[in-house]
């Protein structure tokens, strides 16, 4: 057991180190010049030559690449060109919101997704169930998203469409509104929040939803199949207690590995729907820093993202290793 | 006795008909879709009924019969520029599939044919891209490189190959250890002759299913950065962008944001309804 | 008489594949007292799993069964029972222990709560019942999950699991074909003295004659979804009735059975039955048919033979089968002493295994410990063991599949050795026709085309195969003619040695003895040395010149079949022998 997490700890610090490093060529590959770009496009050369040496931009490649990684440890990502902040401290200021939105999302993903496998394998295989779960596969997400807006917020009037809250100014200490209401004792906030988080978390969910829902289908197709399904079914189980006992576990872990790939997509996702629900989070912020061009904002948050992202592999590898005792610990 | 005999020399005309019997009506379909959509994608140009880059009516026409999508702010025709879009979208995505499946696929085939430290190494390498978030990385590699489809082609390519290679090494390593090849190489068959006759064909199928499949994933990824302002810049109609650009028209003119973005979704519906039918086809057979 | 505990009578199975609907049962009646055992006989594809499936109420699903008839068990009517009332005819009536001990049990759940599951059982008696199939420690059983498990353990439990629930029915699906000798005659006894005890009936489906006399009260042959014959054990193997009982004794073979000459075999198919419904099925088949056999459906009924009751028309002419002349014997081979066509001296092999340590090695496994083995030419080496014990890697090893870790290996010819692989229809490649894959021997040769294909057609008729199958892709043939196209690959250019691994083991007993003929005439006719590998002693004395016994990596004994298996010298020969299933049962110790 301890061995093997040993062995999985020293694969995740791998993988990290080879993130750190793409961020890092990327930083250094860019058809602009930081230094320009940090000292102003009137700046005379002197200033930026300066700029530069203070950036450490003459170092060796390799005296750079361990300074990197000396920043990142500290928490150090560099500072955004369009807000001059610290890349770090907007990260902190704008990750709350798309925690919750994200985390709302993979809810309603994962919800969807059950309630689809179940529709799925009680309906006859050609009806019209797959070729709506086809349909929706295929839905991009601005498609859907604007789909939501459009019908929900402007025509129907049902749910808000834009920001995260209809008050303004409301800062909670965990900076998630849906707890942070209940936390100051203000629950009508907390409702708001959750009337604002349906639509943007529906639209987040669909993809999420599909995906889970297919990979489950097909492993639970594959495993229905076997000796030991029977076995359940001769003692008599009921079909829920044999798909439910017998059938689930064995088929969690392609699922499994499905929700992990889809976190990764999920960022990608989020860039867009927060930009089209108004979503003051990462997404936006990314979004705004492309189309001001600003590297150090947009590989900040690629490189947090990404850490992220194998962390919660690695952990769904670990799952998938205890839902399964064939796998040696 | 007969029997047989004649089964072998009708195999062909036998197997057509088997496919259609095991594809079903909407999948069939969707196989045709594909081949319509990738000729409308090759001769777009000619097909346009307006000029796509120039003002032919009023700006802010509904859709009508003149003009099925309406006009834009300028006075565009907005289905001339969606049949555009579609070239820009459509033809980029079965290009980066070809490359990647190539590519993907050779060192699949080499690191599975040949096993030992060369399996090693490329699997290793391989299993490094795939744990890595490709989405997020790609979108930063655009970002650092400079928007444009070119830029946005090669990014996705780097981040995508690394599957089929996976998926074509797996392959070749369990037929590799079937009795079917273990007994072709007993009967003397080695190299290049085993390779290509006794284990490409079988790893094919499973590679031309994922692919098939992926032509959506591809096309939606693609109009993802699109719509994020990652491809081709201003005038070039995008799918992606066309409807990012007119987001915030979405409340007036619907059509606008809504069409290119429902033409996007038509194309993949299409491929993937192609790509079940082709895996029901090749399960089947 | 007591009142039995189930009743079947008329009982129609169709299931549709495709849209092809297929009748899998036709007509069966018979009937169980309890504690009694019947074995179900036929070959594959006549019905007999179908009929546990049909009384368990779990026929396939997506095949659209229709069953028509009555199935009475302890006075519960099966066919056309409500899903709820099937369930309970499943947990309180009847249980199943099935084909493949290996895949039967949950994975992911540990023996202990499978266990619990199956009746509700504390723990106590979960322990008690491992303890009753004779497993070893049950404690540690129970906790464990199923891959730790052996497949003979694997089976104990899965009996346990459905004995304890004390039901009144047993379908045991050839419950020890996947099993070695030695555990599938400890199962079979177990199962014997656990029906005694609980008055369970048993339904045995087996396609080994043997099995069945062995085991079981009754038995009941099947014969394409109809039951051909069924009486007392003793009775139908001494006075068969039936034209297909009497065949299949034939051709199955033992100790006994004459290995100077070709095996008998079943009649293959003649023509097709115009009106299935109206006739004998068998009579294509049958040698005795005769033109009312085409024309009238044959009732079961009572006959002269013995106390049972049989599906013939013209019962009394089955005793002329048995008298029927016998093939010509074996031509005299010749045995090239001073050659040799294969020698391993001193050959060793490990394998990795188990979980890999951090430093990624693993454990290595001996499975061949300094094994030294020589075929002279011409000669035929039967290589006898259990699973593990061995033999498959010495085959891979001849056949330059495998790299021994130490000893040498030696073959004296030009053309390598040929592989006559287990299961022949994944032997084949499914995407090039059998042609392609024959010619493939002959590319060396660099004959023109035209030539090519006629050597081809050659080795089709030389193993027996019509050559316009030359064409064919191997998804279109039988599995019968799947195996000759395999043997047709290997003498297409003879090789010195042939190696056949375990040829006949997933066979019908007359399709093993139609490839032991085969094989046994190819390598007389060639002139090829053979290894054999098998874990049937009895198909190794018919068709070797001398049988070698492996246990664990190690030859035991070897030498010539008959006076090996008359006075073994080595314990585990005996235990091998003595484990073999015998038509005359009770003679066993």
């Amino acid at each position: 057991m301890l061995g093997y997490l040993g062995k999985r700890l020293i694969g995740l610090v791998a993988v990290l180190l080879v993130m750190s490093f793409i961020v890092f060529c990327l930083q250094s590959i860019i058809p602009v010049d930081p230094a320009r770009a940090m000292a102003g496009p009137t700046a005379p050369l002197a200033t930026v030559e300066m700029v530069r040496e203070k950036l450490g931009l003459n170092d060796p490649l390799s005296t750079q690449y361990v300074r990197f990684l000396g920043n990142l440890a500290e928490g150090n990502l560099g500072t955004s060109i369009r807000t001059r902040q610290p890349v770090a401290a907007d990260i902190r200021k704008y990750a709350p919101a798309s925690i919750e939105l994200g985390l709302v999302a993979m809810l309603f993903g994962v919800a969807i997704a059950a309630v689809l496998a179940i529709l799925q394998n009680s309906s006859p295989r050609s009806g019209p169930v797959p070729v709506l779960v086809l349909a929706a596969g295929s839905t991009p997400i601005f498609l859907s998203a604007l789909l939501l807006v459009y019908g929900f917020w402007f025509k129907l009037g049902w749910l808000p469409g834009m920001g995260r809250l209809d008050i303004r100014r409301f800062a909670g200490p965990t900076g998630l509104n849906l707890i942070d209401g209940f936390l100051v004792g203000k629950p009508e906030v907390s409702l708001n929040a959750l009337s604002h988080l349906i639509l943007p978390g529906l639209a987040l969910a669909l993809p999420i939803a599909i995906a889970v829902s297919r990979s489950l289908n097909g492993a639970l197709h594959d495993v229905l199949k076997q000796s030991y399904i029977r076995t359940g079914r001769g003692k008599g189980l009921s079909e829920a207690t044999v798909v439910l006992r017998h059938g689930l576990r064995n088929a969690a872990s392609a699922p499994l590995a499905m929700i992990g790939l889809q976190v990764g997509l999920l960022f990608g996702n989020l860039l867009i729907v927060e930009r089209i629900f108004a979503w003051p989070g990462l997404g936006l912020y990314t979004v705004q820093a492309f189309s001001s061009s600003d590297l150090p904002a947009v590989l900040g948050v690629s490189m947090v993202f990404g850490a992220f992202y194998i962390v919660v592999n690695a952990l769904i590898e670990i799952c998938q290793s205890l839902a399964d005792p064939r796998i040696g610990l | 006795m007969n029997a047989p005999a004649q089964a072998a020399r009708t195999r062909r005309s036998r197997n057509w008909g088997h496919f259609f019997g095991q594809v079903g009506w909407l999948e069939t379909a969707g196989i045709v879709g594909v081949l319509l959509i990738t000729l409308v994608a090759i001769f777009a140009n000619w097909l346009t009924p307006y000029d796509p880059m120039l003002r032919v009516a009023d700006s802010y026409l509904p859709p009508t019969l003149e003009h099925f999508f309406g006009t834009d702010e300028i006075g565009r025709d907005l289905f001339s520029r969606v049949l555009l879009g579609v070239q820009y979208t459509w033809l980029p995505g079965i290009g980066v599939i070809a490359v990647t499946l190539l590519f993907g696929g050779f060192l699949g085939l080499v690191a599975g044919a040949v096993g030992g430290w060369v399996d090693t190494l490329i699997l290793r390498f391989v299993e490094l891209f795939l744990v890595l978030p490709s989405t997020l990385i790609a979108l930063a590699v655009v970002a650092a490189l400079g928007p444009g489809l070119l830029n946005t082609m090669i990014a996705i390519t780097i981040f995508w190959w690394p599957w089929y290679a996976r998926i074509c090494r797996d392959e070749i390593r369990r037929l590799n250890t079937r009795p079917h090849v273990e007994a072709a190489r007993v009967s003397g068959v080695g190299g290049m002759r085993l390779i290509l006759r006794y284990l490409l064909p079988g790893a094919i199928p499973t590679l031309l299913v994922a692919a098939t499949l992926d032509v959506a994933n591809i096309i939606l990824t693609m109009s993802l950065m699109s719509f994020l302002g990652l491809g081709q810049p201003a005038p070039a109609p995008e799918l992606g962008a066309m409807s990012s650009r007119a987001l915030e028209s979405l409340t007036v003119y619907w059509w606008l944001p809504i069409m290119p973005a429902a033409v996007i979704f038509f194309m993949c519906f299409v491929a993937n309804l192609a790509g079940d039918g082709i895996r029901a086809a090749l399960r089947g057979a | 008489m007591t009142e039995p505990v189930l009743t079947i009578a008329d009982l129609s199975v169709v299931l549709s594949r495709d849209g092809h609907a297929n009748k899998v049962l036709d007509g069966i009646s018979f009937s169980a007292s309890p504690g009694e055992i019947i074995a179900l006989v036929g070959e594959s594809g006549s019905g007999k799993s179908t009929i546990g499936l049909a009384l368990q109420g779990l026929l396939p699903r997506e095949s659209t069964p229709q069953v028509t008839g009555s199935i009475r068990l302890a006075g519960t009517e099966i066919v056309g029972a409500g899903e709820r009332a099937l369930r309970s005819a499943r947990r309180h009536l009847v249980r199943a222990v099935s084909q493949d001990p290996m895949g039967a049990l949950n994975p992911t759940m540990t023996i202990r709560r499978q266990m619990r599951e199956s009746c509700g059982a504390d723990d106590a008696t979960i322990i008690e019942w491992l303890g009753r199939t004779g497993l070893p420690d049950p404690e540690r059983i129970a906790d464990a999950f199923p891959h730790r498990l052996s497949g003979g353990q694997r089976q104990r439990v899965l009996i346990a699991m459905s004995m304890m629930a004390a039901p009144k029915l047993l379908i045991a699906d050839e419950p020890t074909t996947a099993l070695d000798v030695t555990i599938q005659a400890q199962i079979l006894d177990l199962l014997r003295d656990l029906a005694r005890e609980q008055q369970t009936a048993i339904l045995f489906v087996t396609h080994d004659l043997s099995v069945a006399a062995s085991l079981a009260d009754r038995v009941l042959v099947l014969y394409a979804g109809r039951v051909a014959e069924i009486g007392g054990v003793r009775d139908v193997i001494a006075n068969p009735a039936h034209p297909y009982s009497a065949g299949l004794l034939s051709a199955r073979f033992d100790f006994t059975s004459d290995r100077l000459r070709p095996l008998p075999t079943l009649p293959l198919e003649r023509q097709r039955l115009a009106d299935a419904a109206s006739a004998c099925a068998y009579a294509p088949r049958c040698t005795l048919a005769q033109a009312d056999c085409l024309t009238v459906r044959p009732p079961l009924r009572a006959v002269p033979e013995h106390a049972g009751l049989a599906a013939c028309l013209h019962p009394e002419a089955t005793p002329q089968l048995t008298r029927a002349a016998e093939a010509a014997p074996w031509m005299n081979t010749e045995i090239q002493k001073s050659a040799v066509a294969l020698e391993l001296f001193n050959v060793s092999k490990s394998f990795p295994t188990g979980a890999r340590t951090l430093w990624g090695g693993r454990q290595p496994r001996p499975v061949l410990k300094s094994v030294n083995l020589v075929i002279k030419q011409g000669e035929c080496v039967a290589l006898v063991g259990e699973s593990g014990s061995g033999k498959s890697t010495i085959l891979r090893i001849a056949a330059g599949l495998l790299t021994p870790d130490s000893g040498d290996v030696s073959r004296v010819d030009k053309v390598p050795p040929q592989v006559v692989f287990q299961d022949a229809v994944s032997a084949l490649t499914p995407w090039l026709s059998i042609g392609e894959q024959i010619s493939e021997r002959l590319r060396p040769e660099g004959l023109k085309r035209d030539a090519r294909r006629a050597r081809v057609v050659e080795a089709l008729q030389l193993v027996g195969l019509d050559p316009v199958l030359i064409d064919a892709l191997p998804a279109e043939l039988s599995g019968g003619q799947c195996q000759r196209a395999v043997v047709a690959r290997a003498v297409v250019v003879p090789p010195k040695l042939l190696l056949c691994d375990e040829p006949i083991s997933a066979m019908d007993v007359s399709l093993a003895a139609t490839t032991l003929n085969l094989l046994g005439d190819l390598r007389r006719r060639l002139g090829m040395a053979m290894l054999f590998v098998t874990h049937d002693l009895a198909a190794a004395r018919i068709i070797a010149d001398r049988i070698a016994v492996l246990q664990h990596g190690e030859m035991v004994e070897d030498g010539d079949p008959d006076a090996l298996i008359a006075s073994p010298k080595a314990d585990y020969t005996r235990t091998l022998i003595a484990a073999m299933p015998t038509l005359h049962a009770g003679a066993r110790p």
